[in-house]
Formats: C-alpha cells, structure tokens, sequence
C-alpha cells in the first residue's frame, strides 16, 4: 500500500487512526497499531511477513538477554543478535548479488560451471526495519538503552507502518518511549502538524518527483545520446527527483506519525544548501547517516586513529551504505565516491580550531562546488549498470561532445529546463518543511488544503518512491 | 517480560563516543547542526510543550508543531484545510462526473472522448433509419462479415453489430439495446461464436465505458465495476479529457456519425472496411507473416486457464437467447472456423476438449431454447480456403462470403 493511493488515505489511515485515539487502554492502541502496521505490510505481499516478526522475535530476545547477562555473554548476544540481522540481510538481499559477482568472476577466470541464478524474495523495506531493530540492541549492548518493555512495544515500534517501508530509520529510544506512553488525547495541534507534513510530502512527492521521472527516465534510457548538456541535465533532473521524491516520503512518514501523536525523528535538512560534502550528510537522510556513524564509523575506531585510518574507516563506512541502498555495483560504486569525497574533505580541512562563519561569497562557492560533487555522485546511484553510469560520467565530462541544438531540444526540452530551474531555485532558496512556523491562519489552512486537494487529483497513476527499492 | 536496567554493566561506549566528540573530531563535525544557518542549531528547535523528555539521536530532531494562539484557531485551523481539501477534489470530481469523459459514470451529458468499437457501433445504430432485419454478433473474428451481402441475398436491411474480443455478455448487451432502440421491429440474428466466447475473461471496458451498453449489465456488475472505476473522477488528467470534451461539443451535434477509430474505417452497417490486418497486407506481411504470432496466442489461450467453459460466460449466453426467443427469433448459432495450421496447433493442447464442451453445452440447450447450430470449425464444412485468413484467426471477406453463402444454404429460412 502506497502513502500516495486512495486506499491508504481514504480508508486504511482513517481507520487506524479512528481505532487508535478511540481505543481507551494503551496497550490496546499499542497492539491495534502493531495489527495495523502488519495489515499494511501484509498489503505488498502477506509472504513478507514471518521475515519481519522473525526479525522482531529475534532482536527483542537478544536485547533481553543481553540486559540480563554480564560480560562476555553480553557480547554472544549481541553477535547472535548480528548473525540473525545480518544474515537475513544477506540471504534476501544480497545472495543474487554475491553469486551473480561471483559468477562473473569465475567467468574472467574460466572457471567450470557457473552457481545456479536463485530468485529469492526481496522483501520491500528489509533494510530499514532491520536497521531500526538492530540498533536497539546494539544500544542495549552499549547500555545507552534498557531493552524495551515488552515484545508489544518492541514489534510496533520495528513495524510502525508510517517508517516501516523507507524509513525514517528511528530508534527505539526515539519511538519507545512514545509508544509505552502514548499521548492520551488528541489535540488540533497535532492533526494540523501532521496534516502540514502530509501535504508538503505529497506536493512534493506527486507534483514534483513523479512529473520529473519520466523526463529523467527518458534521457537515462538515450545515454549514448547525450552529450555534456543533456548528461548534466539527466544528473541534475535525477537529483531533483530523488530529493522531492525520498523527502517527500518522509514528509508524509512524519505527518502520519503526527497524526497519531508520535513524532518521528528528521530525515532531510535541506541537504542541497550543503558547503561541504560532510555537511551534506548532517543534511541528507540523517536517520542513516547518524546510523552508519554511531554503529558503523564509530565502532570501527572513528578518527580515533590518525588520518588515513579516519580515511579507511570512512571508506569502509561509506561503501558499506552504498551496498545498503542496494545489491549492485553501482551502489558500491556510489558509496566509495563517497568515502572519496568525505576521506578527502578530512585530508583538507583545518583541524582543530573552530572558524568563524564564512564569508557569503565562499560559502556560495562552495555551495556550488558541493551540489556539483553531489550532482556526479548520483550518476551511479541511478543508472542501471556500470557501463551507463560510465556513459553518462563520460558524456558529463564532455566524451560525447557537446549537443547539437535539435538533440537537446529533442532529449530536454523547454518545460524540464524550466522544471529544473524551478526546482533549483527552490531547493537553493525556499526553507524546508521543518523549518516553517505554522500559525493557525485562515489563508494559510486554505492553502494547505488546496494543495492537498490538488495532490490527491494526482494520485490516479502514482509512481512507487524511488527508496521503496531499498 | 521483565528487564533489568543493564547500564551499569555494560562497556561505555557512549562516554567513549562523547570524549571522541569532544576533542574536535569527525565524529563531531558529523553531529554538528548543518551549515552557517542558526535556524539550523537543533537547540533552537521548538520546544514540543507536551513532549516526553525525549531521547533522540544526536542530530535528529522532532517535529515542529503548529504554534500560535489557542484550541479554538487549531480546530478551526484544520477543519479549514479539510473544506478546502475537500471543496476542491470535490469539484473537479462533481465536473467530471457530470461530463463523464469515460463513459465511466453514465450520465452522458457530452459524447464520450474515448471511443472503442462498441461505442462506434452504437453510435452506428443510433443513426441507423429503420430497424436491422438480420444482425450479425461475435467477436473480431465476425467483424469481416459484409451485411451488404446479407442484404442482397435476403431482401432485408442488415447490421454488424461484431466487436473485439466480443463474449456472449457483449451479445446480451447489443441485443438488448437494438431491442430498445426498435421495440417494434422483429430482427433475425446470425452469432458467429468462437470456442474461445467461453473462456473466463473480465468485461471489456470498452463495453463497461459505453453507457447505452453497461445499462443492460446487471446492477451488482454496472455498481461494482462503477466503483472500481470512481477514482477515475478524482483526478487531473480525467480534467483535462473532461476540458476536451466540453470543447469538442461546442458547435457539434450531440451525437455525429462516426464511421472511423484511428486508422480503422467501419460502413454505416458496422462493416470494417478497413483495419490494421489491411493495413499489414498492404505493408506484405500476409498470413505466412502473421500465423506465427497468433499460432504463439492460441498456444498460451490453451496452456493457460481455458480449462473449463466460464459459468458467467454461460449465464449470459442462455440470457441472450431467451431474450431472442421471447422476441420471436431462433438464432443461427455459427461455430466459427480457425485457419487449419493454427487449428492443428491447438487441438492436442485443450482446443479439442472445450470444442467438445461447447457442443455439449449446446445440445444440453436445445431442449429450453430454440435455435440453429451449425458448425463450420473445420473449413470444408463451409468450402472456405486456407489461404483467405489474415493470421490464424481471422477470416478475410473472400471467407466469410463464402461463410454466409454456406449459412443461407445450410439454413434457408433462418435469417429471411
């Protein structure tokens, strides 16, 4: 069930939030919620499931037992609690990948008979929802967290319908607390809140990323076509999509947790006004990015080091999200460029001293310089293969020579030029949805409701979010 | 379950990860609120006043609320953006309800913008001056039969009222409606019916989208399949055809003849004049061209779900003839043929087993229902000719005149 169709707005979320604030006992709108969340995930497809209460089961247990235990077995059940997590990642997401490598590389080496192509089940979501669910236990282990109160609470906050499918990746000292004490009463604050997000999230999602998606389809299909204008053109009109489309769902995510009187954690900040590759990850799906940090970066020994072992951690870090977001090298690919650009961003900067703000021309540089590195860096992550993000890379750096006047009209046209600088300017200029203050207005409650009213026309033919994949 | 608070045991990895922060390290720029904008520091975030204490990771920040004076506004406030929400989903819907662009609604207001052969074909016999005298139904495969020959051998006006992938509820629908559209008039009909007429198939929508047609569905049918198509007014795009529709009806009788779909060209008396397989002759590619592609089609009719003859399929079917006995007409009931290549195909893979289930079905009707039946499945039984197919299916006129020949001799006085 997508955010963006009838039957999730006019008829599953008006009945879960009618049995949510009418059931009287919280530990009745816990398991209603909990119910809720799995009818909803059940809805893609019912085969889904066991991998998800599997998954629940296992980290609830292990966050127990490893709340129970003292030395050395806190350590086994926090690597029971990895074994499972990780292998289920493995198994559903990455076995293809691994035995389809394999077989190319067996292939280059004239090896014997190839492994046998397996078509498992990838269920939609997997990684959010083991990431949330492991790193409670990783806290528990860590003892920023107690294990949570009940297996309840623990499956409703794992499978929360409005973060279950693309996040935000929330933890459970984030969610549980809301979920032991929900809030009792239902207040205007809330719904108009929660409405606000909802709207900016489908204007964003239908209005923008779908209308570009088929634009930016078409020039990704043609990319031997392209030339410098049209590449660049393809890049940047991905990293619009991309935006609106994956903070659009997580625009809707947290208004529909508003609307039940939980708050979910930010996910994008604005990520395109970054000056700086780090900064743009504080601003970028923060929810991941504070999870690869605290879990990943950290564990591995952070900046502790010196630099090039900061540098090496970084790689591994970055290229381990890039394998995250996918089973493919592109992905790979994408989250090494990141290490690249972070690894290298540690190498020049100035260490210690905090400075001073900089001054408003080097900080539109280098704005500039951060949204173009950026802009490269999607390449990979959306084309199909290797071998188109190699095109595309190529024809951006000028390989296929620079577009002849008809081609570009023909491959861009005037109303995705005109697409793409509104968007610009948007995204360089206008602030955020978390940054607006609503005051409860007349003009303001018939402009959001317009534009709610508006995005719902658009729901006939919605295109899947882009992070559903993941 | 209970738990027990383990802090105090475990490893402090998070005073470990806090000292890391505090000697100026990545660890620390990565939780720094992001760029030069004060807006951005997360300690000017809104306080949520009836927030628990919150525990949430460095970075993340919770939601801001609606802020600003009492209940009162903040109730008005969203019941507000409700209406507004509501008014204008509402209005765009109610217009296109009313112009129906689809047909989807049925109130008929504008001609529909979206035409398909059922609606070309009743909108045909909404111009036609007098009643048909004999009406030809079936599927694409009766759409080369010629009423102009029927007519010159018979004496009486006739009517092609074959669509695509027409079933026996198409049948039902275009009896009835040449029924009320000439109440008086006492028409004879020649069915072409295929094998294939049996299988589980859904409605067509094109016949769903042709109101004067869906009227004759049952109302559980026309209701369900109305609400399965009702998302349809909500949106934009269904807007812009409703536009379309109010433009093209301006300065446009209500109803003009049409005589084209696309390339395709239909007579007067719903003869297809001219359509793709046409086309593909006059581009070479005849049959030997275009067997293989439907010898493909048939294989997968017949591997797939064709295993039992469909029961709503039947129901309508008997439906159609009683409403043509009560009218006082005996159907001439054709089987119809199928190039032989594609035939030989098909029999051993299921073909062979519904054709036998089909005569059964027949012979177990003729005791409740009067009709003729005569089967032309194999080509001698009517003289056809191999060659005079477009692929494996479809007859061309050269076929189906020989067809109607065999017809009026096999049944003289059936459609006189």
């Amino acid at each position: 069930m997508l955010f963006a169709s009838f039957t999730f707005l006019f008829a599953f979320l008006p009945a879960v939030l009618l049995g949510w604030w009418l059931l009287p006992r919280s530990s009745w709108r816990v398991a209603f919620l909990a119910l809720a969340s799995y009818v909803f995930y059940g809805w893609w497809d019912w085969r889904y499931l066991p991998l998800l209460w599997a998954v629940t089961l296992s980290d609830f247990f292990f966050c127990h037992f490893i709340g129970r235990s003292t030395g050395r077995r806190r350590t086994l059940g926090l690597v029971g609690a990895l074994v499972v997590d990780l292998g289920a990642l493995g198994v559903f997401k990455y076995t293809g990948f691994f035995l389809s490598s394999l077989n190319g590389l067996g292939h280059l080496l004239g090896a014997g008979r190839p492994f046998p192509a397996l078509h498992i089940l990838l269920p939609v979501g997997i990684s959010f929802y083991v990431f949330s669910s492991v790193s409670c236990t990783i806290d528990v282990y860590r003892g920023r967290q107690r294990p949570p109160r009940s297996l309840l609470h623990f499956a409703a906050f794992v499978a929360m319908f409005p973060r279950l499918l693309a996040g935000p990746i929330a933890r459970y000292g984030e969610l549980g607390p809301q979920l032991e004490r929900p809030e009792a009463r239902f207040t205007w604050q809330m719904a108009g809140s929660g409405l606000w997000f909802l709207a900016c999230g489908m204007v964003k999602k239908l209005f923008i990323a779908d209308v570009l998606a088929p634009h930016v389809n078409s020039l990704f299909a043609h990319n031997a076509q392209l030339g410098v204008a049209s590449a660049w053109v393809a890049a940047l009109g991905y990293t619009m999509q991309l935006y609106f489309d994956f903070s659009g769902y997580s625009d809707m995510a947290v208004g529909v947790g508003l609307l039940m009187g939980l708050r979910l954690p930010q996910n994008f900040n604005s990520p395109y006004k970054s000056a700086s590759v780090s900064e743009f990850w504080r601003r970028w799906h923060m929810t991941l990015s504070f999870w690869v940090r605290d879990y990943l970066f950290i564990s591995l020994g952070g900046s502790r080091g010196g630099r090039w072992r900061t540098v090496r951690n970084l790689m591994i870090t970055m290229t381990l999200a890039g394998l995250w977001h996918g089973s493919g090298w592109t992905y790979v690919l994408w989250g090494a460029i990141w290490g690249a650009y972070l690894s290298g961003h540690t190498l020049v900067r100035r260490r210690g001293a905090e400075r001073g703000p900089d001054a408003p021309w080097l900080r539109a540089l280098k704005r500039g310089v951060t949204f173009i590195l950026v802009i490269v860096a999607w390449v990979p992550f959306r084309a199909p293969s290797m071998a188109v993000t190699g095109r595309v890379l190529g024809a951006m750096i000028g390989l296929n020579g620079i577009d002849s006047w008809k081609s570009l009209t023909t491959l861009v046209g005037w109303r995705l030029a005109a697409m793409l600088g509104a968007a610009l300017v948007f995204v360089n200029a206008a602030p955020n949805s978390w940054e607006v203050r609503l005051q409860p207005r007349k003009r303001y409650a018939l402009a959001i409701g317009l534009l709610m009213g508006a995005s719902i026309l658009m729901i006939n033919h919605p295109l899947p979010f882009l992070y559903l994949q993941f | 379950m209970s738990f027990k608070h383990p802090a105090d045991e475990s490893k402090p990895i998070a005073a470990e990860s806090a000292s890391l922060q505090a000697n100026g390290s990545l660890e620390e720029e990565w939780s720094r609120p992001a760029g030069n904008d004060p807006r951005a520091d997360e300690s000017r975030t809104p306080a949520d006043p009836g927030a628990e204490p919150a525990r949430p990771a460095k970075g993340n920040r919770l939601a801001p609320f609606v802020v600003g004076q009492g209940a009162g506004r903040k109730a008005s406030f969203v019941l507000l953006l409700f209406l507004a929400a509501a008014l204008l989903v509402g209005a765009v819907a109610a217009f296109n309800a009313y112009v129906d662009p689809y047909g989807t609604v049925g109130t008929g207001a504008l001609p529909p913008v979206t035409w398909t052969d059922r609606s070309l074909k009743v909108n045909l016999i909404e111009h036609l001056k007098r009643a048909p005298g004999v009406v030809v139904l079936g599927s694409s495969r009766a759409m080369k039969v010629q009423p102009s020959l029927i007519t010159s051998r018979t004496g009486v006006p006739a009517f092609n009222a074959a669509v695509s992938s027409g079933k026996p509820v198409d049948a039902w629908t275009f009896v009835s409606f040449i029924h009320a559209r000439f109440p008086t008039a006492h028409s004879k009909y020649l069915w072409l019916l295929d094998i294939e007429a049996f299988r589980q198939w859904p409605i067509d929508p094109g016949l769903l989208n042709t109101p004067q047609l869906a009227a004759y569905l049952g109302t559980g049918t026309r209701l369900s399949t109305r609400l399965g198509q009702l998302p349809l007014l909500f949106s934009w795009a269904t807007f812009w055809k409703s536009l379309q529709s109010v433009r093209r009806a301006q300065g446009q009788p209500q109803a003009a003849l049409r005589t084209t779909l696309g390339a395709t060209q239909f007579a007067p008396d719903g003869f297809r004049v001219l359509d793709y397989h046409d086309q593909n002759l006059a581009k070479g590619r005849g049959l030997a061209k275009e067997l293989p592609a439907t010898i493909r089609q048939g294989i997968a009719t017949y591997r797939g779900d064709y295993s039992r003859l469909d029961p709503t399929a039947e129901t309508y079917f008997q439906r159609t003839l009683a409403l043509m006995n009560s009218l006082g007409d005996a159907p001439v009931i054709v089987l119809t043929p199928m190039q032989p290549q594609m035939l030989a195909t098909v029999a051993p893979l299921g073909y062979d087993a519904r054709y036998r289930d089909v005569l059964a079905y027949l012979h177990s009707l003729k005791a409740r229902y009067r009709f003729e039946q005569l089967d032309f499945t194999h080509l001698s039984s009517f003289g056809g000719r191999a060659a005079d197919f477009y692929d494996g299916y479809h007859m061309t006129v050269a076929n189906t005149r020989r067809l109607v020949n065999a017809v009026l001799l096999k049944a003289p006085g059936a459609l006189r």
